[in-house]
């Protein structure tokens, strides 16, 4: 009896040191779990593999992800790992999320949100209504639960697309898919890191510019041949044009026209507000910002509309019904809109 | 028309005879019958009679899964049907089970059946239907329903 007593002593001393190691924790709690769980009937996540409970998932519409991400930490998990995107493309639940890129004066990099519409709402046109009604749709910032991909910028070339992640940290990988192929593998790498580049193909190439740093004057711009799958610096465009926010190439008459979102720049004015047009499912989403004075509080609503298009029989008339319009950010004033993605996941 | 028969054995022991055609159905008798053409019993060791007999509901119903359109709708409203007849619990098992026996079309079924139900639900609700245990500490939901707050509040905006 004494010598047993002696044994749980020792034990005792010798065990509590390696009781403070992290993992034998873990696997003290996970008996536990064990021989706690033992009295447990059926569950979903203790008896079905995640592979199944995320068939499940991917084939609800990610407008419900935000809700079940707070049922439990396996469930927030899937929700944002990466196989989840990839059962939605096998499930081919997967659908078009339109992403647009801000940029705010108190911070360094611009800001990506994606466009959410609250589930089970009948969506209506709010613009005739004089209250301000908030809370159905919202542009709401990448990542989170709602979508947990940083969005590609893509260039579209024949049958292929490549793509450019827009995260904020600057990367030099480029990505290409074929159109009916749904899964991205890696091209050959820029010359130079870049975060939220913009790019454009002209003639078999494709031009990418900035998103690295402003004082990077000789690989400020390159181009990718995508004959010979190879990567050449273009001329250094100048300090003025470097050292803006550029948001678009645009091709006229065989050149390359860049466009800033500098005050001189013919094409953009801030100060005019932002007008952005998408092909969104099949309708037209139109995006626009309007100014608001909250108390002494200089603010601007971003309003968002989707409209279905129709052709009118034996006439060359197309209408535009509203399917909804609102609200669906407020920003301050001196926001400035980068660009606008769409990306199917 | 002669078919031939193939006994399914449960894992407790209980025997289904069904056409070879509607064994086949399950993927896992199908791999089994190309590898040895004579067997005609297989034991099933992962599936219970009462579930067993429930795939094999299925399988007779899709066994000529014919084209046209009316076949289509009459099996979709039969699926429907068949699914409301379960329990979630019930319906679990019969997720594993038709993954185990590898019955695509079941298991796309049951997925969407249990997909539709989850959506509609809240948390807790789920929680306690699916016996999830809720593994947040206090902190960190209130953490998950901040990041989340413009899903569920009303009134605030969203602000960058």
């Amino acid at each position: 009896m004494i010598s047993s007593l002696w044994i749980f002593v020792w034990l005792f001393v010798v065990l509590v040191p390696f009781l403070k190691r992290a993992y034998f924790k873990n696997s003290v709690a996970l008996l536990y779990t064990t021989f706690s769980r033992k009295e447990e009937t059926l569950t979903f996540l203790s008896l079905l593999p995640d592979e199944i409970v995320l068939n499940c998932l991917a084939r609800i519409s990610r407008s419900y992800y935000p809700k079940l991400s707070l049922v439990c930490k396996t469930f927030r998990t899937l929700l944002i790992s990466n196989e989840l995107t990839v059962a939605r493309l096998h499930l081919k639940t997967h659908k078009t999320l339109f992403h647009v890129c801000l940029q705010f004066s108190d911070k360094p990099c611009s800001s990506l949100f994606v466009l959410w519409i609250k589930p089970g709402q009948t969506l209506t046109n709010q613009l005739e209504k004089k209250e301000r009604s908030i809370g159905d749709t919202r542009l709401v910032p990448i990542p989170s639960s709602y979508c947990s991909t940083v969005p590609f910028y893509t260039i579209s070339v024949g049958s292929e697309v490549y793509g450019l992640k827009q995260y904020n940290d600057p990367s030099s990988m480029m990505w290409v898919r074929n159109k009916k192929n749904l899964f991205w593998r890696k091209a050959p790498n820029m010359t130079v890191a870049r975060a939220k580049a913009i790019a454009r193909v002209h003639n078999g190439k494709i031009y990418v510019m900035g998103g690295c740093r402003a004082d990077e004057s000789a690989n400020w711009g390159e181009v990718f041949d995508i004959m010979t799958q190879t990567w050449e610096p273009l001329p250094d465009p100048g300090a003025e044009l470097r050292f803006s926010s550029i948001r678009k190439i645009e091709v006229f008459q065989g050149k390359l026209y860049v466009r800033s979102n500098e005050k001189k720049d013919s094409v953009y004015d801030p100060k005019e507000g932002m007008i952005e047009i998408a092909n969104y499912g099949g309708k037209l989403l139109i995006l626009w910002d309007k100014f608001v004075l909250h108390g002494t509080c200089q603010e601007k609503d971003i309003w968002c509309a989707v409209i279905a298009l129709e052709r009118r029989d034996g006439s060359d008339e197309v209408w535009g019904n509203i399917d909804w319009a609102n609200i669906v950010l407020t920003v301050p004033n001196a926001y400035v809109f980068v660009n606008s993605l769409k990306n199917r996941v | 028309m002669s078919s031939n028969k193939i006994v399914l054995t449960s894992s407790d022991g209980e025997s289904f005879e069904v056409e070879e055609v509607v064994a086949r159905k399950l993927q896992i008798v199908g791999h089994m019958l190309e590898d040895d053409c004579v067997i005609n019993e297989i034991p099933l060791q992962n599936v219970t009679g009462d579930i067993l007999s429930m795939v094999i509901e299925y399988c007779k119903t899709h066994v000529d899964e014919e084209e046209s359109e009316e076949a289509q709708t009459k099996l979709k409203t039969w699926d429907e049907e068949f699914m409301k007849k379960f329990d979630i619990k019930t319906l679990l098992q019969i997720i594993l089970a038709a993954n185990y026996l590898n019955v695509k079309g079941l298991l796309d079924l049951v997925s969407q059946t249990i997909a539709d139900t989850i959506k509609d639900y809240t948390p807790e609700q789920i929680r306690e239907v699916f016996g999830v245990e809720n593994d947040y500490t206090e902190e960190e939901e209130a953490e998950v329903r901040k990041e989340n707050a413009w899903a569920f509040d009303e009134a605030d905006t969203p602000k960058p």
